[in-house]
């Protein structure tokens, strides 16, 4: 019974790995035909700069998400003050803004002929104009405030499940509140911090939306470039595999560096610590960090939204919208019930059996998120035509349904689920595993009742996260979707491509508002959570 | 029983309805009105997906002999070009199609033809430059517009047609000269869309532009007071630069002759109005006058090289352009 019970979750690990790897495979597939013209242009004119470029950007976001993501976490965790609710609620909020949507509205506000600019410039009766913002400056900020709540969320999870002991013990020893954050509390968070940075990361790389926007050139620049302007697919998801390869070797590389590998929690019998209220000052001073963090990464970008949204409603709005929101509600709801099975079950093959291989596993299942979109939902529909050939030639009986999308959308937000799962499980000490073992007849039931709650907020974090990435996806659901299945991405969609940026904010809004839901429902959760 | 009959029937019934499938690179917004108009002229229903071009064609590709597919609609001849080029489109008999489009608007085997054209052209800032200073394309390299010329990112389509169709008529040489003097004279980063060109050319950042002439279009609707004139290149040499949207029939269609119809309605005068008012585009069809709005901003002799050499030329176009650091 005990080995049967751990295949099952072993055997859907990698049956998972594999439908996965597929795709990702077919990019690489690629390789097999160079065309050397190309590559010696690409290698001469383009690559030099643009490898620069990206690991920049990468640097400068990775940086940049810590830094807002870590602070704001380790505050709305261990402390308390006027307005803490709100503000830990609103630092949740960026992620439903597509990035694409933010950096329009920075440059049309910031930028050298930005709306705010020209005020300003007319206001202090200046002659020249101000700077650009479109460039590395910008962009790196732009993305850092797009992509630090998965660094908040992850660490936040972090800091609230280690427990209230090892704090007290660093305090019997007499470790002040500095060192006891830098010596004990961070370590104690690193798979966290490290999985939102890489999140962020895989973002980042695979971005051609914002970047484009602030003329910022990276290596996904030059795979949409090598596909669409030199007509050669091929020579693109050779690009890609490089991005592909980088990735996976930063996965394995960190399994090489965490020496620790234990985690687990330290509280007792699930109490958690209480936070500190903080004295005036103090509190002053997290309420404009948090205030001023909010307003650039959400206030901001969320009123232009509403201005130019209620600009267009007259003209676009119509009860469409409802089956918009309808079947973005359904799409992602469905994509979350999905992945959190097949999540939590490598999640916990993970945890039982760490190691290299199970480290290898976790990275290949988890790279559909570094492609970039497009040339994922490429790969991924070649998979689907594949299948759907083998089991009945000659008709359509995947693509073009729902199942298909659901497929799509799974193999790109693996990583996005897996990440809270995975860490949730590092907190469970091996004896409580013993609870499934000592009565295996009722191992599911056990599963469910004792497993499950102990990794409560993965859950819930996975499930936000998976929610509001996949409202916000376009190249997987415009190529795979059923005929008619409109969605609010694909909205914005079709007002961006021809540059009707004004006019996609009415979607973007309403986007913001769907993923209100599940945030509010993680919010309310994880706040009972920490009450109880 | 009676409720499965009525269910089978209801089935079969709508798979016998006339249907058409368009995958379509154009907006939404901008071909349903077409769609709607049809089914409600010939009853004809016509189910589409919307998406960028890339991706598309690689949908087309991968569903070979089971697209459902009988219609590739997408912009920029580049596309059209390379959709003719992969086999994905057929070559159509139809008199009344080659007699609507004009030659240099249509593939040379028939394969796709042009809907709608669009003009690129020059933009400058009333206030600091004379229209009477601009030329051509070819001018804004020389050293008087330096620092005071903005251009579009060259990722986009439009400019690596553009630049495909200088080749084709100056060669690489030339061309390259002409496009490193655009970087050299650039007054800022390049712009990631027309619109934010054309409000840089309105503020004062830069005083002359190259743009489609439907975004100038859209942005006087919002701002009546545009401080930006409109200027048609290349009137004493080749014409303005002209690229198209247009359509094609798939080739494993299995309703050639009603795709090859709704085409030819799409050429119509009727479909051709539409198309034209729904943005600020010019009819494919000669026979068609523009709307009053474009009217006002005068006529102008557009390049009549084949079109589809933009396609053939674009790869060289990026290349060239990736040489000259043109971003």
């Amino acid at each position: 019974m005990k080995m049967k019970n751990l295949s099952f979750s072993k055997l859907t690990s990698l049956f998972i790995a594999l439908i996965i790897t597929i795709p990702i495979f077919i990019i690489y597939t690629s390789l097999l035909e160079i065309d050397h013209s190309i590559w010696s242009h690409l290698k001469t004119y383009v690559l030099p700069e643009l490898t620069m470029n990206t690991v920049k950007l990468v640097c400068g976001v990775s940086v940049g998400v810590v830094l807002l993501g870590v602070p704001l976490a380790y505050l709305n965790a261990f402390y308390d003050y006027p307005g803490r609710r709100f503000f830990s609620f609103v630092a949740l909020l960026p992620m439903s803004i597509p990035a694409y949507i933010m950096a329009f509205v920075y440059v049309a506000l910031f930028d050298a002929t930005g709306i705010w600019s020209l005020k300003l410039k007319e206001f202090l009766g200046m002659k020249g104009f101000f700077p650009s913002i479109r460039n590395f400056h910008g962009i790196t900020l732009v993305l850092s405030l797009c992509f630090y709540p998965y660094v908040y969320l992850l660490t936040k999870n972090a800091f609230e499940s280690q427990g209230a002991r090892a704090i007290e013990v660093s305090r019997v020893m007499g470790l002040g509140t500095i060192k006891t954050f830098f010596k004990v509390i961070l370590p104690l968070s690193r798979p966290w911090i490290f999985s939102g940075m890489l999140l962020a990361l895989m973002e980042t790389v695979g971005d051609f939306g914002a970047v484009s926007i602030f003329n910022y050139t990276t290596f996904t620049t030059a795979i949409y470039r090598s596909w669409f302007g030199l007509f050669s697919l091929n020579s693109a998801q050779q690009l890609a595999t490089i991005l592909v390869t980088a990735i996976f070797l930063l996965m394995v590389l960190e399994h090489f560096l965490d020496k620790k590998k234990h985690y687990t929690s330290m509280g007792r019998g699930g109490t958690i610590f209480l936070r500190t209220r903080l004295t005036f000052i103090p509190s002053m001073l997290a309420i404009l960090g948090s205030g001023i963090i909010s307003t650039l990464a959400f206030f901001i970008p969320f009123a232009m939204i509403v201005k130019w949204a209620f600009s267009v409603m007259e003209r676009d709005l119509d009860q469409r919208y409802f089956s918009f929101m309808f079947n973005s509600l359904e799409i992602a709801s469905l994509t979350v019930i999905v992945l959190l099975f097949f999540t939590v079950l490598m999640a916990y093959a993970v945890r039982k059996n760490p190691g290299l291989i199970a480290t290898i596993i976790k990275s290949v299942s988890s790279l559909g998120y570094a492609v970039p979109g497009t040339v994922l939902a490429v790969g991924v529909f070649i998979f689907l035509s594949m299948t759907e050939n083998f089991i009945s030639p000659g008709q359509k009986i995947l693509t073009g349904s729902i199942l298909a999308l659901i497929i799509g959308l799974v193999i790109r937000f693996f990583s996005v689920s897996l990440t809270p799962l995975t860490n949730s499980f590092l907190r469970i000490t091996d004896s409580h595993f013993m609870v499934l073992e000592l009565n295996p007849n009722s191992r599911y039931k056990n599963f469910i009742k004792a497993i499950i709650p102990m990794v409560k907020p993965g859950v819930l974090t996975a499930s936000l996260m998976v929610f509001v990435e996949v409202l916000k996806e376009m190249p997987i659901t415009l190529m795979t979707r059923p005929f008619g299945k409109e969605t609010l991405s694909i909205r914005i969609f079709e007002m961006t491509s021809e540059g009707e940026w004004e006019r996609a904010a009415l979607p973007s809004l309403f986007l913001v508002l769907v993923s209100l839901i599940p945030t509010i429902i993680l919010f309310i959760q994880s706040e009972k959570q920490h009450d109880q | 029983m009676k409720v499965l009959m009525t269910f089978l029937f209801l089935l079969t019934g709508t798979a016998f309805a006339e249907e058409l499938v368009v995958y379509s690179a154009r907006n939404e917004q901008l071909i349903k009105p077409l769609f709607d108009l049809y089914k409600k002229e010939t009853g004809v229903d016509i189910k589409f997906v919307t998406d960028k071009e890339g991706p598309l064609m690689q949908k087309l590709k991968t569903e070979g002999s089971n697209s459902p597919a009988d219609i590739l609609l997408t912009v920029d001849a580049g596309n059209l070009w390379l959709a003719s080029h992969e086999g994905l489109l057929k070559s159509v008999k139809s008199k009344v199609l080659t007699k609507n489009i004009p030659k240099h608007l249509r593939d040379p085997n028939n394969t796709w033809f042009a809907m709608s054209v669009r003009a690129r052209t020059i933009f400058y800032n009333k206030n600091k430059v004379k229209a009477e200073e601009l030329s051509t394309y070819e001018d804004l390299a020389t050293a008087k517009w330096s620092k005071r010329l903005c251009l579009r990112t060259s990722n986009k389509v439009y400019n690596q047609s553009l630049v495909a169709m200088m080749i084709a008529e100056l060669g690489e040489k030339k061309t390259e000269e002409v496009v490193a003097g655009w970087v050299k004279n650039l007054a800022t980063e390049v712009f990631p869309d027309d619109t934010k060109l054309l409000e840089a050319i309105d503020a004062g950042l830069c005083d002359v532009g190259i743009a489609n002439t439907y975004y100038y279009g859209r942005l006087m609707n919002k701002k009546p007071d545009l401080k930006v004139g409109i200027f048609w290149a290349n009137q004493k040499s080749k014409g303005v630069h002209v690229n198209v949207s247009g359509a094609g029939v798939t080739k494993h269609t299995k309703n050639e002759a009603s795709a090859v119809k709704f085409l030819e309605w799409l050429s119509s005068e009727k479909a051709q109005n539409l198309l034209v008012d729904e943005d600020f585009e010019y009819p494919a069809n000669p026979k068609i006058l523009p709307s009053a709005k474009l009217a006002a901003w005068g006529t102008f002799k557009p390049n009549f090289i084949n079109v589809s050499r933009a396609g053939e030329l674009q790869a060289s176009a990026v290349k060239l352009m990736d040489r000259v650091q043109y971003k």
